[in-house]
């Protein structure tokens, strides 16, 4: 076989290497990639109360520390067995759609976006969050760090602190919010939602564009997987709480399950050489780095939720979703279709982010939401208990054990690109072979289609791997088949 | 940001201690801050070199990192640095001269580097800092988790706080 390695995958947490084997013919045989692991985790949490679990974890990465806070507070809540009030449920998820909204925001113009917005053609030194400011404007690139700046104000009035959250405890919050805090937070949340509809008809405008509908379209970021997504009673999408249903490439229910059921549903696959382990359906079974029913492959984020669910749960986001599925995936013979682009995704996250700040003023008018009644107090010993939420890149897990004390004895965590890791893979299998032919001179162009593969998933390894938060310089090696290197592609050579 | 930046009051230094507090001795410049506040608190001559300075932990890069710099006429960030030197070694430089060869804690690989969020927040009108600079203290692993820092690493805590002090007293610094 010949081998073939791509680094630096830009815009990426942690640091990737990826080894491309080739044939005889000098097409691929067999693509690997590879992330280093941070180690360590779980002996860290082993011997601290739980209660420090929810401050603790959203330390692991800068990048979504919103979600692992209140899936470790959820966590937390059901190691003790104890429900929180309805204000407490309300404020957290209003905390959580303005994260929402602004983690989707950040993707979208600074790490996907530019892919999409400046185009794929476009010179790499244009396709970065300075490219797409010079696309849209001075006044939108403005929008965007003022709808930053908004979420975080939200999570700052609801959390405590900006960034990292600190006010979910188990059975609740520590703190509620006032009439004039709402109200801040209101007149935020018309400014998402006007935001996030104007985002909405910039996509619609930037997919008038041949190279961009390719990406988003195309067949080389196509996968026929199954999807997992949180839904809520009547099975739209869910981002706080609910649960998790899975959906069949065709289309088929596999079936729904409440999240502490996980490891009935959810096997690890180990390879050899990586130490990420590959999440797949234990009723499917793994059978490898496959498309179709008959692989156990799943793929969360925004496309599995919205392939999951049978619709948005507010206005906007569900006419938003209906154009959707019937630009990209018309029902054939009466019957549902799903999505499998993958580049898809970008678009899928923007009505998230619609539905998201819709759901924001929803909450606002509930009249609970300003209520004091916002923490019930422990009672029961502590035991066992998981929580889950979807973060912006997936179906996010905490499962802690503790003693009577409450002290955690076992922590497991899933986190949402630890479930993409399969799907990961292939795509960025299929782009090398569909770029790597023989006598096809590889150049960056297919370390470009490689990246771009990749950061439809929003992928996060800062937390996947526990590695740090920084750019992920990534490598690809081209090795023939005796294994010997015959190039090696990095980003700037 | 525009708008909110510009007519933001200046304010004049903010310190920075950046990394990940349970990461070993990637969460260096947190300890050096720390040790910087308790050295403020009690030491006169240091409070009256040091000026009038704000003090800040940060897990952050890019975007967010660049939004908390806004409306701040310099700035000192503390970091980890990966690097051939032996831990606990100090380096002081402009951004420019030391942004490659920190621990990566100004990018956020989920949006931008440091430099290109400095120049999104310059083309939007916001009042960035013109003086950046970084006190580096090498470090050799960062990848297990755990709230102790390394002994030499732990040992370059005291040195980086007089660093960044002897940087505070020369105004105004270097360009970043």
């Amino acid at each position: 076989m010949t081998r073939l390695t791509i680094d630096p995958i830009t815009r990426l947490e942690g640091h990737g290497k990826i080894e491309i084997f080739l044939d005889d013919h000098g097409d691929v045989e067999r693509t690997y990639f590879q992330v280093p692991e941070l180690r360590g985790f779980e002996s860290f949490c082993v011997g601290r109360p739980v209660e420090e679990m929810p401050t603790l974890t959203n330390r692991i990465c800068g990048v979504c520390p919103e979600a692992h806070h209140l899936a470790a507070a959820k966590a937390a809540d059901a190691v003790y067995g104890v429900d929180p009030p309805r204000p407490a449920k309300l404020l957290r998820e209003l905390l959580y759609c303005a994260f929402f909204v602004t983690d989707h925001t950040t993707h979208f113009y600074a790490l996907g976006g530019p892919d999409v917005i400046v185009g794929p053609d476009a010179p790499i030194a244009d396709r970065n969050i300075l490219g797409v400011i010079r696309k849209v404007g001075l006044e939108f690139g403005s929008r965007v760090i003022e709808t930053r700046r908004g979420g975080h104000r939200v999570i700052e009035l609801i959390g405590g602190r900006r960034v990292h959250p600190c006010t979910s405890v188990p059975g609740g919050l520590t703190k509620g919010i006032t009439p004039d805090e709402r109200d801040e937070i209101e007149g935020i949340a018309r400014s998402m939602l006007d935001f996030a509809g104007v985002s909405l008809d910039t996509f619609d405008r930037v997919m008038t564009d041949g190279p961009t509908r390719d990406l988003v379209l195309g067949d080389l970021f196509r996968h026929e997987t199954y999807y997992a997504g949180l839904v809520d009673d009547e099975g739209r999408v869910a981002l706080y709480d609910g649960r998790v249903r899975v959906v069949a490439p065709d289309g088929e229910r596999l079936g729904t399950y409440a999240p502490a059921e996980y490891r009935d549903w959810i096997a690890e696959h180990v390879e050899p050489w990586t130490y990420l382990t590959f999440p797949y359906l234990r009723q499917i079974g793994w059978k490898g780095f496959v498309d179709g029913k008959d692989s156990g492959v799943y793929c969360v984020g925004p496309l599995g939720r919205l392939n999951t669910a049978t619709g948005m749960a507010t206005p906007r986001a569900q006419e938003a979703y209906e154009r959707y599925f019937a630009t990209l995936a018309p029902p054939v013979d009466g019957r549902r279709q799903l999505v499998h682009q993958r580049g898809a995704s970008h678009w899928a996250r923007l009505i998230e982010m619609l539905y998201a700040a819709e759901r924001m003023l929803e909450l606002l008018a509930d009249p609970d939401i300003t209520s004091d009644d916002v923490r019930t107090v422990t009672t029961q010993t502590p035991t066992e208990g998981v929580g889950t939420v979807e973060a912006p890149r997936g179906t996010l897990t905490h499962h802690y054990w503790t003693d009577e004390r409450g002290i955690l004895t076992k922590v497991n965590l899933i986190v949402g690109t630890t479930n993409n890791h399969a799907p990961i893979a292939m795509s960025i299998d299929r782009a090398a072979r569909g770029l790597i032919r023989a006598g096809v001179v590889v150049d960056n162009g297919l370390l470009d289609r490689i990246e771009m593969a990749f950061r439809s998933y929003d992928p996060c390894f800062g937390c996947a791997t526990h590695s740090l938060p920084g750019h992920m310089p990534l490598e690809v090696t081209i090795r023939n088949v005796q294994g010997d290197t015959i190039d090696v592609l990095r980003r700037d050579d | 940001m525009s708008s909110g930046a510009t007519t933001e009051r200046r304010r004049p230094t903010l310190v920075i201690g950046l990394g990940n507090p349970i990461l070993g001795d990637d969460g260096v410049g947190w300890r050096v801050v720390d040790a910087l506040e308790s050295r403020l608190a009690r030491d006169d001559h240091a409070r009256r070199s040091a000026g009038d300075v704000e003090l800040d932990l940060l897990a952050v890069g890019g975007l967010s990192l660049m939004e908390r710099l806004v409306g701040y006429e310099r700035v000192v960030l503390i970091d980890a640095v990966i690097g051939s030197e032996p831990p606990g070694t100090l380096t002081v430089g402009s951004l420019a001269e030391t942004a490659c060869r920190l621990a990566g804690h100004l990018d956020s690989a989920h949006d931008a580097p440091l430099t290109e969020a400095l120049s999104v927040g310059r083309a939007l009108g916001a009042h960035l800092p013109d003086g950046i600079t970084v006190v580096g203290i090498a470090v050799r692993r960062v990848d297990v988790f755990g709230e102790r820092l390394s002994p030499p690493v732990a040992a370059a805590v005291g040195p980086a706080v007089d660093a960044v002090i002897s940087v505070l007293e020369r105004r105004p610094v270097g360009v970043g």
